[in-house]
């Protein structure tokens, strides 16, 4: 029998489980909502998951995983977090691989119109005196979002987790966060930390239309909002959003441009505004508030957040997880740190100024909307249309995306180009997600190769 | 064409090209989001009405704002040229 291990999360929230049993009006999944329920399911189900040392979780209730994550924290050794939407074949690609038996879900069972809104709240939160690294803490997986290939099994600690969240209960208290991003990634999971250790309320609600999920926000009066900037273009598109009284803005996921921290600033005027450079990989990166696109030159030196920060001869930026992360990184079997312990993001930073700025993607994938395209795949649907004989396919900046796809292609000259080019766009337009097809196809005599021979995909 | 007339007939386009048919006119007082089109949608507009007036508002800091009617949506291109 083990003992619980430094339960991190579940000390912001006054032993929530054990005496403040939430009671759902959400008809969810039976064997979990249970658990929770009563006491003795709850004893069954510490004493089950005391056993299993390694376990995996994957709801579509936001509520659920975060009274899971809370629960577990502690408890098991290893919790493997899968995306709500991931597929079964790849849920169980990842246990083989991290040899976990046991899923706990709510797939299947869930009555996806029942939506409720829940809150959660931090309470205590955690002061910066209270959190200490233990080596014999919860470690918990999270893959990366990689569409082609297999996606990365990212370890962390609950300390590495939450080592750079704001820990400051007296003014967590004030914050009502609200949450755009799927809970089950790294960077929904950050904002659901941020409210529970720094003793803020979190308020879930997983409404698929971002009007219906505004308005519960508005009528649950959330104060701090995080979201990509294509979310955040949106909502200020919104007459409704003017009933948000923000205090905390904070975006992520996606380059944030001037234009969207001027607009934002300009409809929130008391909001503090931060956006923030995070990846699964890395981790938490730093953010920046000074009300500017890119960061600082100084951050290089010294970052603020402790985590280390290089640029490479190419212009691509280097992170340096913690050290605990860094060690969990380095025993994984694929490279992820160079010698030094630097993760290679694959960002391509421009100089501007006193500042860095971000370019895109080095290996040309594109990020539409906080979605991540790989040209090559849509170069092959474009290749296998009759009459293309050569295709390039790249991203083109937009104001409201921050990057849509377009193409170049080389037709046969037997072609009508006019008439081809209609009939490819509906020819991807029935094979790729409406995110994938190219917005422009422009007729080139041939397709431009860098000096290594490769497809020079700059985005323009 | 004027402006609004470029902007009506690339918008009808993009429509199309998503398969969203509305039944109600837009009006210079429909809100934005309520035609159908989505941010990806706006997105493609906004980048078609690039390759025709030549140039993209969005990308001005002088003001920044997001439109919230197709109104404004035309004003802002309007007053841009």
């Amino acid at each position: 029998m083990k003992t619980i291990n430094n339960p991190l999360l579940s000390h912001c929230l006054d032993n929530f489980i054990q005496y403040e049993i939430p009671v759902f009006q959400a008809d969810c999944s039976y064997f979990a909502k249970d658990i929770i329920q009563s006491k003795e399911t709850y004893n069954y189900f510490f004493s089950f998951a005391q056993k299993q040392q390694k376990i995996a979780i994957q709801f579509q209730d936001s509520y659920l995983l975060s009274l899971f994550i809370l629960f577990l924290d502690g408890l098991a050794d290893v919790v493997l977090i899968l995306p709500a939407d991931a597929s079964r074949e790849l849920a169980s690609s990842f246990c083989e691989k991290l040899t976990i038996s046991n899923i706990i879900t709510d797939q299947d069972s869930l009555d996806r119109n029942a939506i409720t809104v829940h809150h959660l709240n931090g309470r205590k939160g955690i002061s910066e005196n209270e959190l200490v690294p233990s080596p014999t803490s919860t470690t918990w997986i999270i893959p990366t979002s990689g569409t082609t290939g297999t996606p990365k099994l990212i370890p962390n600690t609950t300390y590495s987790l939450i080592r750079t969240l704001i820990r400051d209960p007296a003014k967590g208290r004030n914050y009502r966060w609200g949450n755009l991003y799927d809970l089950s990634r790294f960077a929904g999971l950050q904002v659901f930390l941020q409210a529970i250790v720094g003793g803020s309320t979190l308020i879930l609600n997983d409404d698929k239309s971002i009007k219906a999920k505004l308005q519960a926000l508005i009528e649950h009066k959330c104060n701090a909002l995080s979201g990509t900037p294509t979310i955040w273009r949106k909502i200020l598109m919104m007459p409704e959003a003017d009933q948000l009284a923000l205090k905390q803005i904070t975006l992520g996921g996606e380059i944030v441009d001037q234009v969207i921290l001027e607009a934002l600033k300009k409809r929130f005027p008391t909001a503090k505004i931060t956006h923030i450079y995070a990846s699964t990989e890395a981790g938490v990166g730093f953010s920046v508030t000074d009300g500017k696109a890119g960061f600082p030159k100084s951050f290089v030196q010294a970052s603020p957040l402790k985590s280390d920060i290089k640029v490479s001869s190419e212009g691509i930026l280097l992170l340096r997880p913690s050290g605990e992360s860094r060690q969990l990184l380095q025993m994984n079997d694929e490279r992820l740190v160079d010698e030094e312990g630097f993760v290679v993001t694959g960002d391509v930073l421009g100089e501007c100024e006193d500042r860095y700025v971000f370019l895109g993607r080095s290996s040309g994938s594109i990020n539409v909307g906080g979605q991540k395209v790989h040209p090559e795949e849509i170069e092959q649907v474009l290749l296998s249309f009759n009459g293309v004989e050569g295709a390039k396919v790249f991203g083109k900046k937009s104001s409201f995306m921050g990057y849509l796809v377009a193409a170049e292609i080389v037709i046969n000259k037997a072609f009508d180009a006019d008439d081809l080019k209609a009939k490819l766009r509906e020819y991807c337009a029935r094979h790729l997600p409406k995110y994938k097809v190219p917005v422009d196809f422009k007729i080139v005599d041939q397709i431009t190769s860098n000096y290594l021979g490769k497809i020079d995909r700059r985005s323009y | 064409m004027s402006v609004e007339e470029i902007i009506r007939s690339s918008l009808e386009e993009v429509m199309k090209e998503n398969c969203i048919y509305i039944k109600r006119d837009i009006s210079l007082e429909t809100v934005l989001l309520d035609t159908g089109l989505d941010s990806l949608g706006f997105a493609i507009l906004v980048a078609k009405l690039e390759e025709t007036l030549g140039y993209d508002p969005f990308i001005s800091l002088e003001d920044a704002v997001y439109p919230k009617t197709f109104g404004d949506f035309v004003k802002i291109y309007e007053n841009y040229k």
